[in-house]
């Protein structure tokens, strides 16, 4: 049940600052920080630079659109990672064996939907709690990778295939692209459809969901199975991207998802969440790289940065919490 | 009693909440040595003036004199400190350490830096002897029954050498001859020199064990009399008088038969139920907390186990494994805990209403959001939910409000028999007012309702037909012209008005 | 239940881990001569005691409810700190400044845990990269290697492991069963909420257990580096998983207010025979990971049979 307190009756009337932050908080930050960018660091307002940070968001953002929504159903995956090598070496090692970045696609997408298939049943059925069985299934498949893989990475640089990862269309890339198109069909589904409904509603107060007649099993197997989709799109796109592919791929990476879903202004425990913020969410972090980098920061540091962000992020939703319920108990 | 002052005294006690005066100058006391029972009808607020006893909450308004002196327990730990033990309905125990460790955690007797186990286990021994329990203080608390670990409370509550021990429904899950265990060791905690207040609304006991008895109604305070002055009759009076709303139950015309239920029982604890349920009634199903009532109407949403000889709905029989197939064989259901298992807070008004039927609103993949729409504010009008527009979050809406919410989603699938528990519980007043009128209406139209009620007021005043259980049976059935408040209470505490104990 | 039949309940509760071991050594004997030999059997000791002390610290804090994610980075962290000091302040000192980083670092983690509520494994998930980081900008991207400082091998000699492991485990054993602060942690784990307002300090409790889990993370670190001298930015990743592994493994259940140091001692004997076995069977090194996942997944599995029912885990701690 997520933590919500009912909002006091003077907001009534007021608009509902807590809900508009938590929509288009993150966009404003976004475009801030932009803005001072672009005024104190002269490279940056270089159109290549900033097409850099369109690309480089795209990896981790479309992974986050399905994060996106585990999260709000009150889910979460930690085998994201080791699920984002696994696919991405299935897409290299399919586009150079078929030539067909679309067949790669295919299987990488296929990879990560059985990964999801696993977690899924692993939560539902077995009833294991969905961190315990994502930390083993994050160990499980990383070393089924490195068995596949005997530890070397595989390469193809194919024109057809690198194109999704390096090319762009009419100026911008593909990889931004697609993640537009991700997040415009998860917000879709948010939005429109029933299991969207269903999402929101587990994560809002699981027994009430239960009560009004949503089928919670199959909602979290579902989940489960998305977040593995988009983690397979996202890894056919960085395979494309690095030519290459192999167990050790972006460590890291799931830290990397769900600092950028919750800083998008999703809450943790579920039942609030926005695309619109996991899509600024993604921009503010492949910015955040990109200026270390400009600033010339090491590499080092920014992979501390992202933590920093993450525990900052999840202290001020903390923080609030026990604000309130000191308020409560007078 | 004794000459000797008071060891607890309340008085002029207050408390409010928003919106509701839950206790209004209440005077109790307690002498040392005396078993005080406090009696009174859910909501009545004795739950309140527990909880300041224990130091949970602040009083708004009165003084608690503890030996004479006035006291204010800024929290638990204070309350208990100064002599006050409370033993709660939910235990606040730690299940997997042992009794001994249970009683006396974060006392725990040590030697040096290191705990002192034959120590504590000696010590427990002690206060289990004390009061003849036989448990072994080594024993896993997990391990043991319900029974068993209100003992280890008392316990504990005992090695505090409390003065003053409340005890908050301490019977509700202990059968016969536990019952009367437990008595007996109320009895000798109080010849002891303890002044126990002892909350319940098991009548029977009550005038075993009690040597004063209080009532309170309606957050106030009511009647206080030693036992040999009072018999169940003149409680249960007491605890119900009032007047009934000036709005009587309009004449119901009960049409053709819709539901029949046959030996139902749910998880062991429930049995013998059955009853037939016709389109245009309304049929009450009272009794007290626990007393299975309540059961009834979840097992028949799908959310407990249960077995029945027989359930049919129009002539076809029902399988209900679950809320999904409930609502598939329409039947809607307004739970009893709004905030637990009623509302998605997060969610507009709107979806709250159709998330029960959102598949029957698809068109291919997407929902149909003008038939959503229409279908909500249809009910935002017939309803009377007092909202800015249907895309509002239901958190942004008063108790009453949300409530309707909650009965539009139960009759947005075409429901045709309607499930209820605690209908208008939270909900204030005017808007109580509001959903008796919209019941009547729905039942006029032919609508059958099952309601589940611990409010007699709200059950005289809905309800044409009656059946009202204690201990997981049905004790009677009550027609129209049988049902008042003293029949109910009397059936709900097992004792006929007639003068035969049940 | 009579004595007898609680007595054989205990000792298979408790020592059921052991008979596997037995079992899988026996089978593994059969397949290959080259277990059985005192060297090989010294490897799979020596490995299991490394698990095992970060192992320990993380049966407590499992003990109290909670996970700590972080333990590899701390170890990395550590090894590299400690290592790093020892040409300054000698070994003992590079021993000691090890493990007071560990300790401050599980402190940290206890206290964003406590004080700015985030539930204890996105907090400790977060500390990961954040320690794993630190750890690589202090070592600039490069080994920290140990010339000539041999004894600083002494960690990781012969025995030694396994006497530090024995020690712990009887260390913390004793604390489990025999400290105010021990019982506290298992009363936090066993139900939080009714051990705050018995009076217990739970947040004080929760900063014990984790710098204690920082200070075991620390030591299994610095024998890791032992081994080979070295220390670096990439060493014991994956060490969170091993610890949790072993811990659930060993019998400690995952919903708190109990822990058995000896399971986790025999669990840890367990996946390093396994894992030796493995090995010796030319089966590739990469499917450790595998099986020590797969190992947890079971172990969890039959526990929530048998009906520990995990808490919440996003929940934050009273």
């Amino acid at each position: 049940m997520s933590a919500t307190t009912i909002s006091p009756l003077s907001t009534r009337r007021s608009l509902d600052w807590d809900r508009l932050w938590e929509r288009f908080g993150i966009s404003v930050v976004l475009l801030g920080v932009w803005v001072l960018a672009a005024i104190f660091i002269p490279a940056f307002s270089n159109p290549d630079n900033f097409i850099n940070i369109l690309r480089q968001s795209a990896f981790v953002g479309i992974a986050a659109v399905g994060m996106t929504m585990a999260i709000i159903s009150g889910s979460f995956d930690l085998s994201i990672g080791s699920t984002l090598a696994l696919a991405a070496w299935t897409a290299v090692v399919t586009a150079s064996a078929t030539g067909s970045a679309l067949i790669a696609l295919f299987a990488a997408v296929l990879v990560g939907a059985l990964v999801g298939c696993v977690n899924g049943w692993l939560v539902t059925v077995v009833k294991i709690p969905a961190f315990v069985a994502t930390l083993g299934m994050l160990f499980i498949v990383r070393g089924i990778t490195f068995i596949i893989t005997n530890g070397a990475p595989s390469r193809y640089n194919g024109p057809e295939f690198i194109w999704w990862g390096n090319g762009s269309l009419l100026g911008i890339p593909v990889p931004f692209i697609v993640f537009l198109v991700c997040a415009a069909i998860g917000a879709a589904v948010l939005r429109y459809t029933a299991l969207g409904r269903y999402i929101f509603a587990l994560g809002s107060n699981a027994g009430a969901a239960r009560v009004a007649g949503v089928p919670i099993n199959l909602v979290t197997f579902l989940v489960f199975v998305i977040v593995g989709i988009f983690t397979g799109i996202s890894a056919m796109l960085l395979g494309s991207r690095l030519y290459s592919a192999g167990p050790g791929l972006e460590p890291g990476f799931e830290l990397n998802v769900i600092a950028t879903v919750v800083l998008g202004g999703t809450r943790l425990a579920g039942g609030r969440g926005s695309m619109l913020g996991t899509l600024a969410a993604a921009l503010l972090f492949a910015t955040l790289g990109n200026v270390l980098n400009l600033l010339q920061i090491d590499a080092f540091v920014q992979r501390v940065a992202v933590g920093l962000v993450l525990l900052i992020a999840l202290s001020i939703e903390g923080v609030r919490q026990r604000l309130a319920e000191r308020l409560s108990r007078e | 009693m004794s000459s000797s002052p008071p060891l607890l005294e309340v008085q002029g006690l207050s408390r409010r909440f928003p919106g509701v005066l839950a206790l209004d100058h209440v005077d109790f006391d307690v002498f040392p040595g005396e078993v005080h029972a406090l009696v009174g009808e859910n909501g009545a607020g004795k739950s309140t003036l527990i909880n300041m006893l224990a130091g949970v909450i602040q009083p708004s308004g009165g003084t608690i004199k503890l030996d004479g002196q006035a006291v204010r327990f800024a929290n638990p730990s204070s309350a208990q400190h100064a002599g006050i033990s409370v033993i709660f309905q939910e235990f606040n125990l730690l299940p997997q350490l042992s009794v001994a460790e249970n009683i006396f955690i974060n006392r725990e007797p040590k030697r040096g830096p290191i705990i002192d186990w034959p120590t504590m286990y000696r010590r427990a021994s002690d206060v289990l002897d004390m009061l003849k329990i036989e448990i072994d203080p080594r024993a896993v608390v997990q391990s043991l029954s319900v029974a068993q670990q209100q003992l280890v409370e008392i316990a504990r509550a005992l090695s505090f050498k409390a003065k003053v021990i409340v005890m908050d429904e301490p019977t509700a899950a202990l059968n016969d001859r536990e019952v009367d265990r437990l008595l007996e060791i109320v009895r000798s905690l109080a010849d002891g020199g303890v002044g126990v207040i002892y909350v319940s609304h098991r009548l029977a006991e009550v005038l075993t064990v009690a040597d004063r008895i209080s009532v309170l109604r309606d957050g106030r305070h009511v009647l206080t009399a030693a036992r040999r002055e009072l018999d169940e009759p003149k409680i249960v009076s007491a605890m119900v008088g009032r007047e009934l709303l000036h709005v009587a139950c309009p004449p119901r015309t009960p049409g053709e038969l819709r539901l029949v239920v046959r030996d139902l029982s749910v998880e062991d604890y429930v049995k013998d139920v059955s009853f037939e349920l016709h389109g245009g009634e309304v049929l009450g199903l009272a009794g007290l907390m626990g007393s299975g009532s309540t059961d009834v109407v979840e097992a028949l949403f799908g959310l407990r186990s249960m077995q029945a000889a027989e359930i049919k709905l129009n002539g076809e029989a029902l399988a209900i494994d679950g809320p999904r197939s409930a609502i598939r064989s329409s039947l809607g259901y307004v739970p009893e805990d709004r905030k637990r298992s009623g509302i998605l807070p997060d969610l507009s008004v709107k979806h709250n209403i159709s998330m029960g039927i959102v598949e029957r609103l698809r068109q291919v993949v997407w929902v149909n959001e003008r038939e959503d729409q229409k279908l909500a504010e249809q009910y935002q009008s017939r309803l009377n939910i007092r909202c800015r527009s249907v895309n509002q979050y239901i958190s942004g809406l008063s108790g009453g409000n949300q409530q309707k919410v909650v009965l539009a989603r139960a009759l947005a699938g075409n429901s045709q028999v309607l499930l209820l528990a605690e209908p208008t519980r939270g909900v204030d007043v005017g808007a109580k007012a509001e959903i008796y009128h919209l019941i009547d209406e729905l039942v006029a139209q032919g609508m059958a309702v099952l309601m589940q009620t611990s409010e007699l007021p709200e059950l005289i005043r809905l309800a044409n037909r009656c059946l009202v259980f204690a201990d997981g049976k049905p004790q009677g059935e009550l027609a129209k012209d049988d049902l008042n408040q003293e029949r109910v209470m009397a059936l709900a505490t097992r004792f006929d008005v007639k003068g035969k104990a049940a | 239940m009579s004595t007898l039949r609680r007595l054989w309940q205990t000792i298979w509760e408790s020592y059921r881990v052991g008979l596997f071991v037995i079992a899988v050594a026996i089978v593994l004997t059969l397949l290959t001569p080259r277990f059985m030999q005192a060297e090989n059997l010294m490897n799979v000791l020596t490995n299991a005691s490394v698990t095992a002390i970060v192992g320990l610290g993380m049966t407590l804090a499992i003990a109290s409810g909670n996970f700590d994610l972080s333990v590899g980075s701390i170890a990395a962290f550590a090894g590299s700190i400690s290592m790093s000091l020892v040409p300054s302040i000698g070994i003992a000192g590079g021993v000691a400044a090890g493990l007071l980083t560990g300790a401050i670092v599980g402190l940290i983690n206890g206290l964003i845990i406590t004080e700015l509520r985030v539930p204890a494994f996105i907090a400790t998930l977060g500390m990961l990269t954040i320690v794993r980081g630190l750890t690589l900008i202090y070592t600039s991207g490069h080994d920290i290697y140990l010339y000539g400082q041999t004894g600083y091998k002494i960690l990781s000699a012969g025995a030694m492991p396994l006497v530090l492991a024995l020690v712990l485990a009887a260390l913390l054993g004793f604390v489990v069963k025999y400290t105010r602060f021990g019982r506290h942690v298992l009363a936090v784990g066993s139900n939080s909420a009714a051990a705050t307002r018995s009076g217990v300090r739970t947040s004080r409790v929760l900063w014990g257990v984790f710098a204690i889990v920082g200070t075991t993370a620390a030591l299994s670190g610095m024998i890791i580096s032992a081994q080979v001298l070295t220390a670096n930015g990439r060493l014991a990743t994956g060490l969170e998983l091993s610890a949790i592994a072993v811990a659930v493994i060993g019998g400690t259940p995952l919903s708190g207010g109990k822990a058995t140091m000896i399971g986790t001692l025999l669990g840890a004997l367990l996946v390093s025979t396994i894992n030796n076995g493995l090995n010796l069977l030319n089966v590739q090194i990469f499917f450790q990971e595998l099986t020590t996942g797969v190992l947890l997944l079971i172990a969890v599995a039959f526990s929530i049979r048998r009906g520990y029912h995990p808490r919440a885990l996003l929940r934050r701690q009273a």
